[in-house]
Formats: structure tokens, sequence, C-alpha cells
């Protein structure tokens, strides 16, 4: 082999490993960036299809909870009315001894108190005060409700009204307020709670605190049913709830709302 | 030694069982007579360079053939790594080709010595550079799976 014939082999078997090499980095680089990209998809559609899981399951349990109230009122409710009323119809007609007289007025007692129960129940399944009279007086009655049960002081602090707030989206805001008291007076063992709103440029600030003993160490790691309903329930009205611990000791919870909340169907 | 080592530790990661004691005592004897062979000496070439470098380039074969056979969501951990691997193949091999021509490259005419000199330095910066681009990809690497987490 002459010396140009060494030349040109070294050369063009040079420019071969070259363009080998250049080759496989190219074909993995883009190989990759695919993976990722199709990763990537497979991790959005699986979150699309949680959310809308629960958007589903929010929208069911809120509608049989309706269903059970609703049932609960105007059926078994009117039941034990108009039971009472005849007992009371019963008791006035007949002369009846003292011993029965007291059986008498025992049933009408303790129907008294099952009508109450149901009423309480119903209320508690389904609030009509929001529909009637709006979320503010309704959180009122709560507050009233849970400051008169001595476990838990709920203070109130709104500034504002939800003006176009409709029906289902005071609901949401209701029931996240709810699950969060009802968490801190199951877990937190805090003696005071307060939810404080107001409205912000472009946004309503709902703010509920506790002085409990708030979120364990690991709760990120956990995502129990409660906190991903609230999550849900948020994100339905486009808006971000945000939970951490207060300086101080307890619960923040953190809800920024758009002005004028409007259901998002779009949400999934 | 550190080059072994790197490719014992890549057959660790893709889960495969390679030899690496064995494999480091061929490479140590085929450096030691490459020591004690030393051309200009003795005049003799033991070619124990050209096993070091052919171990090489297989070495750099086997672990890709090995990632192509590894599920798809490893790829982007181990993309520096074969980065990595790519240059150390191709300064290798490059190498491999001058060992193997370095007597005639020495009796060749000046001028086309000197330009496949040129040429080997040409490749020598290459391989620099993907080694930077190795040093940016982990950067990367590191930075994604932080947005990751964060997001």
């Amino acid at each position: 082999m002459t010396d140009s014939t060494v030349f040109i082999l070294i050369v063009v078997s040079i420019c071969i490993m070259v363009v080998i090499a250049l080759s496989i980095i190219v074909l993995f680089t883009t190989s990759q960036r695919r993976i990722m990209t199709e990763m990537k998809k497979n991790h959005e559609s699986q979150l699309k299809m949680q959310k809308m899981l629960l958007e589903n399951t929010v929208t069911v349990q809120e509608k049989e909870r309706s269903r059970i109230a609703r049932e609960l009122h105007d059926n078994i409710g009117s039941q034990l009315s108009v039971m009472n009323l005849s007992l009371n119809v019963l008791k006035s007609m007949s002369q009846f001894e003292d011993k029965e007289k007291e059986v008498i007025n025992q049933i009408s007692s303790s129907l008294s108190s099952s009508i109450e129960t149901t009423r309480s129940i119903s209320h508690e399944l389904f609030p009509a005060t929001i529909s009637k009279f709006g979320i503010n007086t309704a959180l009122r009655a709560l507050a009233t409700k849970i400051n008169k049960s001595g476990g838990l002081n709920l203070s109130l602090n709104i500034n504002h009204e939800w003006e176009d707030l409709d029906k289902e989206n005071g609901i949401h805001i209701f029931r996240v307020l709810q699950e969060l008291i009802n968490n801190t007076i199951k877990h937190a063992q805090a003696k005071e709670a307060k939810i404080r709103s107001w409205q912000e440029d472009q946004s309503l600030r709902l703010v509920y605190q506790d002085d409990g003993v708030g979120l364990p160490a690991n709760h990120q790691n956990k995502t129990g049913i409660g906190l991903g309903n609230m999550q849900t329930r948020i994100g339905l009205l486009n808006g971000v709830l945000v939970m951490s611990n207060r300086k101080e000791g307890g619960l923040e919870a953190s809800i920024t709302l758009p002005i004028e909340p409007t259901l998002n169907h779009n949400y999934v | 030694m550190i080059t072994a080592l790197f490719f014992n530790r890549m057959y660790v990661l893709l889960d495969f069982k390679f030899p690496s004691r064995i494999y480091l005592f061929i490479g140590s004897l085929l450096i030691v007579i490459n020591s004690i062979f030393v051309q200009p000496i003795f005049t003799y070439n033991s070619f124990s360079k050209v096993g070091v470098e052919m171990a090489i380039i297989l070495q750099a074969i086997s672990v890709y053939l090995l990632v192509l056979k590894k599920e798809n969501n490893k790829l982007s951990y181990l993309r520096p790594a074969l980065t990595f691997i790519t240059a150390i193949l191709l300064n290798a091999s490059v190498s491999l080709v001058y060992f193997l021509y370095s007597k005639r490259i020495i009796e060749m005419d000046v001028y086309m010595a000197n330009q496949l000199n040129a040429l080997r330095a040409l490749i020598n910066i290459i391989t620099q550079v993907l080694f930077i681009l190795v040093c940016y990809q982990i950067f990367d690497r590191s930075r994604h799976q932080n947005n990751a987490l964060h997001s």
C-alpha cells in the first residue's frame, strides 16, 4: 500500500467513526426526547383521569346527599310529624290513666326528638340555607351550632357578599369549610378556629385557621379522600387551596378564588 | 482501570452480570506487557494496546446493546453515560487505527503525517467537547428532576 492509500484509509475510517459516534448521540437524544414526551403525555392523561374520577365522585356524592336529605325531610320527617300530631289528638280525645299518659308523653317526646334529629341530619346533608339565604347565612348558622356544642369556638370574619355565586358553587365552598371544621374537631384538639374572607383585586381570599396540632410531618405523602375532595371542589371553581402549618401552631388553609367563581366544567 | 470500573458500574445499572475481576486481571496484564515491550527499545510490538482498545470498544458496544433492550424510562437517566461511552468509543477506535498504522505514519511524508496528526488532534477536541456535553447533560438532568419535584 502506498502512503496516499494509507492516508485515505485512515481519514475515511476516522470519518466513518465520527459519523457513527454522532449518529449514536443524535439517535439516543431524539429517542430520549420522544420517550420523555410520551411519559409526560401518559402522566397528564393519568392526572386527567384521576381528576375526572374525583369530580364525578364529588358530583355523585352531592346528588346523593341531596336525595337522602330530601327523603329524610319530606318523607320520614313528615311521617314522624303526622305520628306526633295523631298521638296528641289521641291524647286529647280519650281519658287515660296516669300511667298510660306517662307512656304517651314518652312516645311523644321520643317522636319530637326524632323529628329534630331527622331535620338536623337533613340540613347537615344538604344545607338549604345556602340556596335560600346565601353562604354567609349558612356559615353563621354553622358557627352558631358549633359554638353551642361547646367543643370549639368558631369565629367568622367575612367582609363581603358572595355576589353572583350560584347554589352549586356555594355548596362547594361550604362543604370545604365544613370538612376543615370537621377535621379540626376530630383530629386537631383545637379550642379556637376562625374563618376570614375578603376581596382582593382579582380574587376572593378565604382563610381558615385553628390553634390545634396542625398537619402531620408527612402530610404531603398522604392523599386522603377528604383532602382530595376539597382540592377537587376548589379546582372546580378555578381556585387554589393551600394547606400549611402556622408558625404559632395549628393549621392554615388558604383558598384563593377568582372573582365571581363560576363552575368550571372544563376543569378536567 | 477507571474505564473498567465505569463500565462495571454501567453493567450493574443495566442488571448485567459481567466477570469484572477476570476482565480487570487480563487488562492489567495487557498494560504490564505493553509497558515491558516498549516498541522503540525492543523494536517489537506486543499489540497489547490493541487488546485494551478492543476491550473498550467491545464494552461500549455491549452497553449500547444492553441499553436498547432496557426499559424506555431508564434511558433519560443513562443519557450522560451514553454520551460519555460514545466519546470513549470514538477515542478508542481512532486511537486503535493510529496505533495499527503508527509505523506507516512515522515513515510517511511529513506533510501527510502532519495532516493525520492534526486530524488526531481534532478527534481529541471532539472527545473533549463530548465530555463537556456530558457535564451539561448531568446538569440538565438534575434541573429537570428538580422541576419535576416542584411541579
